[in-house]
């Protein structure tokens, strides 16, 4: 029941954004002090548009803007922005009118302040939006209607913010060459045949094929009086929002799951790098049928 | 400032804070302006007053406002400050003593389109920037709005139209855009605009040759159907609306398009002028038009529209000069301003750069001629 109410307001809040015919929006992030927070900057509608020009506001002593990038929307135009003391001005241009389009215009990156508390806050305010199409004259305002829709920064000192919720933390992508704001959890960027969330989950290198060292293990461990079939992989310490669930058959067709916390041989064993060993064993010792088969099943 | 003040007192972190400072024997840390920052005040030896305080809260700067057929368009530079919750726009019928608000939320743009005015009253405004700030210990935010912006007038059913300046080429055309402020609610059956020019420098384009129209339609007439005399103008070119509404804007509403003659000397400015004009609403009211002066056409050996940087050639390097232009704070010169205004809104903004890539890129920025 909980979950239909929230899925009804969510389809609410959706209505309304779009009810505009150009909708402009910016989320409320966080970020880690001194850590890079990647802030979208995202258009419902950009067709029949020929120029937009975007000021954002923040707070400067708390957010230093490093760069400002067009989005895969914004790439269909000419891209400049200026930043001032507190401010960022973007600004797309093209010489025909966009056919169709909506989704990212830029995005900033910001870094914020490495004395940064976590109560701290910058609202994220847009002063400016004026859009233009190819004619240069006729005034879009007047015939249409704008909508913007302001964000923020919050500092936070969680290990593992991931604002676009696609299961690797933002700083691991960052550190990986990753764009937090694009890359999905699926995608195999070193193509060595391991979805990044399992890079990520095993400790691997996403930029490097290195799908053996970070694939888990299959081993035996005597536990009592007893052997059992185990399997071993390296994890982060913070894993954030990734379950890892320990699954076993004796046909690969049948799977029972249980939770790590219930198939674990061992507590993990830090490395002291910001990653563990966990190990983790099956239901029944070796020998109490004919086959086994141990797995490990991600979700986030 | 000059020289250095030695400062009569030294800080101190235990000082107290809050508004009772005037007795203080010591500098003062606390929300003197109460909006939410931290500011301080301290004294000089030399008498002065030290006040430091959170500088982005400002009053709105650059109000204008822009008369229409039955509404008046405000502008306004935004505001800097992160915590902008928006604006609050003010309206007096012209006594400047009530003034009352037209709003019940604050808008977050800095524009607003006043509607419904009474035609031929002037109506003054004026703009306030409303920001929030959380003090400590509140959940909820403190709302705070700024001193009001200096005061704008406009006169409803008023409009304006203008001629800018151009530089025209012996034996070559010369393009003149006619504009007009605000063209919101403007029909096109009865709309009358002569304009005077010198026979012995220029001849409307269609004389020199039949297959070239002498007036040209922008975006803003682009659904107006309308007639012009060019053919056998001989001093004064008169346009003349048919039918059709003005699509709303500013900036060029026609280009008119002369050949400069052969025999016209460089260095040579021709007047150039809008003689009358007449134009009505769509309810078919008619309105008082005011016309900007006049302008010249100066004869050069070279000018390029778009020709921002003036080598002689519209190139990409005067579209990324044009774009600097475009920025906060940047001052174009007058030669800059009248290459680069391609709209002709007498402004260099992000649709004249649309324009120069339609230019560079060979596309037509008026109709085709």
């Amino acid at each position: 029941m909980k979950t239909k109410a929230l899925l009804i307001a969510a389809i609410f809040a959706v209505a309304g954004a779009h009810a505009a015919d150009f909708s402009l929006s910016v989320p409320t992030f966080a970020g880690n002090p001194a850590g890079r927070i990647r802030v979208p900057v995202e258009l419902s509608s950009a067709a029949g548009l020929a120029s937009i020009r975007v000021q954002v506001n923040f707070d400067p002593a708390l957010l230093v803007l490093e760069d400002a990038q067009a989005g895969a929307l914004g790439k269909q135009f000419e891209f400049s922005y200026l930043v001032n003391a507190g401010t960022v001005t973007l600004m797309f241009v093209r010489s025909t009118n966009l056919v169709s389009g909506n989704g990212s215009l830029a995005e900033l990156v910001f870094s914020a302040n490495s004395g940064a508390t976590t109560d701290l806050f910058s609202d994220l305010t847009i002063a400016r939006f004026e859009v233009g199409d190819s004619t240069g004259v006729v005034d879009l305002a007047a015939s249409k209607s704008l909508q913007t829709i302001n964000g923020g920064v919050q500092i936070s000192n969680s290990a593992t913010i991931d604002n676009r919720f696609n299961g690797m933390p933002d700083a691991w992508e960052e550190l990986h060459g990753l764009n937090p704001l694009t890359s999905t959890a699926m995608q195999d960027s070193d193509n060595d045949g391991v979805p990044d969330i399992m890079e990520f989950a095993f400790s691997g290198n996403p930029r490097q094929p290195d799908a053996r060292q970070s694939q888990p293990k299959l081993d035996s461990a005597t536990i009592g009086n007893s052997k059992y079939l185990t399997l071993g992989f390296r994890r982060p310490v913070n894993y954030g929002a990734v379950i890892y669930e320990v699954q076993e058959s004796s046909d690969l067709i049948h799977w029972t799951t249980r939770s790590l916390a219930e198939s674990l041989a061992a507590s993990p064993s830090p490395r002291g790098d910001g990653t563990e060993d966990v190990t983790a064993r099956a239901s029944q010792p070796v020998g109490q049928s004919k086959k086994q088969f141990l797995r490990v099943r991600l979700r986030w | 400032m000059d020289g250095v003040l030695s400062p009569l007192f030294s800080f101190d972190p235990k000082a107290p804070t809050g508004r009772i400072f005037g007795s203080k024997s010591a500098p003062v840390l606390g929300d003197i302006d109460g909006d939410g920052d931290a500011d301080f005040l301290a004294g000089t030896e030399g008498g002065a007053l030290l006040y430091l305080r959170d500088p982005h809260l400002g009053r709105p700067a650059d109000l204008s406002a822009v008369s229409g057929t039955n509404s008046i368009l405000l502008n306004w530079a935004p505001d800097t400050q992160s915590r902008l919750r928006g604006y609050n726009v003010y309206r007096s019928d012209g006594s400047l003593v009530t003034w009352n608000s037209l709003l019940t939320d604050p808008i977050r743009l800095p524009t607003y389109r006043d509607g419904a005015l009474v035609s031929g009253t002037a109506y003054s405004y004026r703009v306030t920037a409303v920001s929030y700030a959380y003090l400590p210990g509140n959940s909820t935010p403190k709302i705070l709005e700024t001193e009001p912006s200096d005061v704008a007038v406009a006169t409803a059913g008023k409009v304006g139209f203008s001629l800018l300046g151009a530089r025209g080429k012996p034996a070559s055309y010369v393009k003149i855009p006619v504009s007009i402020q605000n063209s919101m609610g403007l029909r096109g059956t009865g709309m009358q605009i002569a304009i005077t020019y010198d026979p012995n420098v220029l001849v409307p384009a269609v004389q020199s040759d039949a297959s070239r129209k002498s007036v040209l339609k922008t975006g803003l007439s682009s659904g107006l159907e309308i007639t012009d005399d060019g053919a056998t103008a001989n001093g004064t070119l008169t346009i003349t609306g048919v039918s059709g509404a003005f699509q709303p804007g500013e900036g060029k509403l026609f280009t008119l398009v002369f050949k400069v003659k052969d025999s016209a000397a460089l260095g040579v400015k021709t007047s150039v002028k809008i003689s009358s004009a007449a134009v009505g609403s769509v309810a078919g009211n008619p309105q008082v038009v005011d016309i900007s002066g006049s302008m010249s056409v100066e004869i050069a050996a070279i000018f390029l529209p778009g020709d921002v940087n003036g080598d002689g050639a519209a190139t990409d390097a005067d579209e990324v000069l044009l774009m600097e232009l475009t920025m906060p704070e940047a001052v174009p010169t007058t030669e800059q301003l009248s290459a680069g205004d391609l709209n002709g809104d007498g402004k260099l903004t992000q649709p004249d750069v649309v324009l120069l890539k339609r230019l560079l890129e060979g596309l037509p920025v008026d109709e085709s001629n």
